[in-house]
């Protein structure tokens, strides 16, 4: 990480370009309107750096890089060691958190400075609530790209896939602004799909904007989604090495 | 002269087609990919519009004519530029820019042009066209053949601020080597050319408009259609590409002699 050290740092700054600009646009949208759908200005601006942060701890790029493997051949190396190649690859992505330790807390630090005020009306239970709900959000969110990944078995060329699937869930997931203000068809939808059980419900659980019996509601349709999650991956990957050639060695 | 030039640009156009078409699904799905970028932040600004009725002085059928003219000049910048501008580091790093040094024509003509990103420019193009017609027809814009040109030819500015932003910062390739990480800054930054500089602070919107002309890419063209600009902006818009082609053409007549070729 600190081999790194300008990029990093344009890395964490590339990060607030995009969060700034929502955040004006929203700011404007509020000069005319008190309210929007239940939101405050200051209750987006808490749900906008709660993404940000939460986001970035849960972001993952290990469908890059098990693409490339598989692409390359290099995965040749995992099927002759007696390890589990997603968990492998779960405590490699896990270690590779701790810059993003770093980079919330720089994040937290700046937004912090621009608006004091933001996480006054943050409960220390709802915190509490939000860190459990993360560690199964932070597991789906492993799965569901881990899952997306293995498609390089049966997929030459995923870099486009990839880029689509990033962005089309970014959205979903709530980054761009939260889902209920999406359609109503969408929010109840998405009521029992991984976006809503993912970053969005651990942003709003920490907002406090779900009681108790709801919390453990969604966390077990987390479990289910976790259970399923990990039984498709298991299946992709025996099917995926049937069908894997090792062509690039 | 022209004539030559034109010949070699139908020519990069036409390899540059021929190779993307052999990889067919990742060519379609490139396609799908740069029009989820752009329907991706329509819907974020159409979402909050189902909830208020402006935003700043500015409906929906506005902020579709601002994201039209961006999409169209993203949709040129990308067809005709990014592939050749995003390559020159490595071409700088792996020596293979003694090839394009050694042809008998502009060198920044080669560099920028030789190939076309096909994908992305036409979905940001199709896409950005229907925006900025949907906007127009919803605010019932009628635009006299005259206004017609005037916005072409801010349009055409822009582009070249675009170019020239663009060029410049992969030119610094000549001297640092992570000017990589600089493109990439630039290419999130092309984010401020989207929305109007209305919406950020002074400081903000001053440093978009005058110190790197951000908004005259598309906003600046696209507020002249609504009518919201007067005349000093289109001499402000001809005085910056014209100042944005003297520092392209100055900046890479060092750069180049910066160059020490890689290979051996």
């Amino acid at each position: 990480m600190l081999t790194y050290r300008f990029q990093y740092c344009m890395g964490l700054f590339l990060l607030l370009i995009p969060f700034a600009i929502k955040n004006c646009i929203w700011f404007l949208a509020f000069n005319s309107n008190n309210e929007i759908a239940g939101y405050t200005s200051d209750t987006i601006l808490l749900y906008n750096c709660l993404m940000l942060i939460i986001g970035s701890l849960i972001s993952t790029n290990v469908h890059w890089e098990i693409a490339n493997e598989i692409k390359s051949g290099d995965l040749s190396k995992y099927l002759a060691k007696p390890i589990n190649h997603r968990n492998y690859w779960f405590c490699k992505w896990m270690g590779n958190k701790i810059g993003q330790i770093v980079y919330v807390i720089l994040l937290l630090g700046i937004v912090y400075i621009v608006c004091p005020g933001v996480f006054s009306s943050i409960k220390l239970t709802d915190i509490i609530a939000g860190c459990i709900t993360f560690i199964f959000a932070y597991v789906i969110n492993f799965l569901i790209f881990y899952n997306f990944s293995l498609l390089s078995f049966w997929f030459l060329e995923v870099a486009s896939f990839f880029a689509a699937f990033e962005l089309i869930l970014s959205f979903l997931n709530g980054e761009y602004l939260p889902i209920d203000l999406m359609p109503e068809i969408w929010v109840k939808i998405s009521e029992f799909l991984p976006v809503n059980t993912g970053i969005y419900f651990v942003v709003q659980t920490i907002m406090g904007t779900y009681s108790l019996k709801e919390i453990l509601f969604k966390i077990c349709i987390q479990l289910g989604w976790i259970l399923f999650l990990g039984i498709l991956a298991s299946c992709s990957w025996k099917r995926g090495v049937k069908k894997y050639e090792s062509v690039g060695i | 002269m022209l004539k030559k030039y034109a010949c070699l640009l139908f020519l990069f156009i036409k390899n540059s087609l021929v190779q993307a078409l052999a990889y067919r699904t990742d060519f379609f799905v490139s396609l799908l990919t740069d029009s989820c970028s752009c329907l991706v932040r329509v819907l974020f600004v159409g979402f909050i519009f189902q909830h208020v009725t402006v935003v700043g002085n500015w409906s929906f059928d506005y902020f579709m004519v601002f994201f039209g003219c961006a999409f169209i000049m993203e949709g040129i910048y990308m067809f005709f530029f990014f592939n050749g501008h995003s390559r020159i580091s490595q071409k700088i790093l792996t020596g293979e820019m003694d090839y394009f040094l050694s042809k008998p024509l502009s060198e920044i003509f080669y560099l920028s042009f030789h190939s076309s990103n096909i994908g992305s420019g036409v979905s940001n193009l199709i896409l950005g066209s229907i925006y900025l017609i949907y906007g127009m027809k919803n605010l019932q814009l009628r635009i006299p053949m005259q206004r017609f040109g005037v916005f072409v030819l801010l349009l055409l500015c822009g582009l070249i601020v675009y170019f020239s932003i663009s060029f410049i910062i992969n030119c610094l390739s000549f001297w640092i080597l992570q000017a990589g990480v600089l493109f990439n800054l630039f290419l999130n930054l092309t984010d401020l050319s989207r929305y109007p500089g209305d919406i950020f602070p002074k400081g903000i919107q001053f440093f978009i408009t005058f110190i790197i002309p951000f908004q005259f890419i598309a906003i600046i063209p696209a507020k002249y259609l609504l009518g919201e600009i007067g005349i000093g902006y289109i001499w402000g818009a001809c005085f910056f590409a014209a100042m944005a082609l003297v520092l392209v053409k100055v900046i890479y007549h060092y750069a180049r002699k910066a160059y020490s070729s890689g290979r051996g």
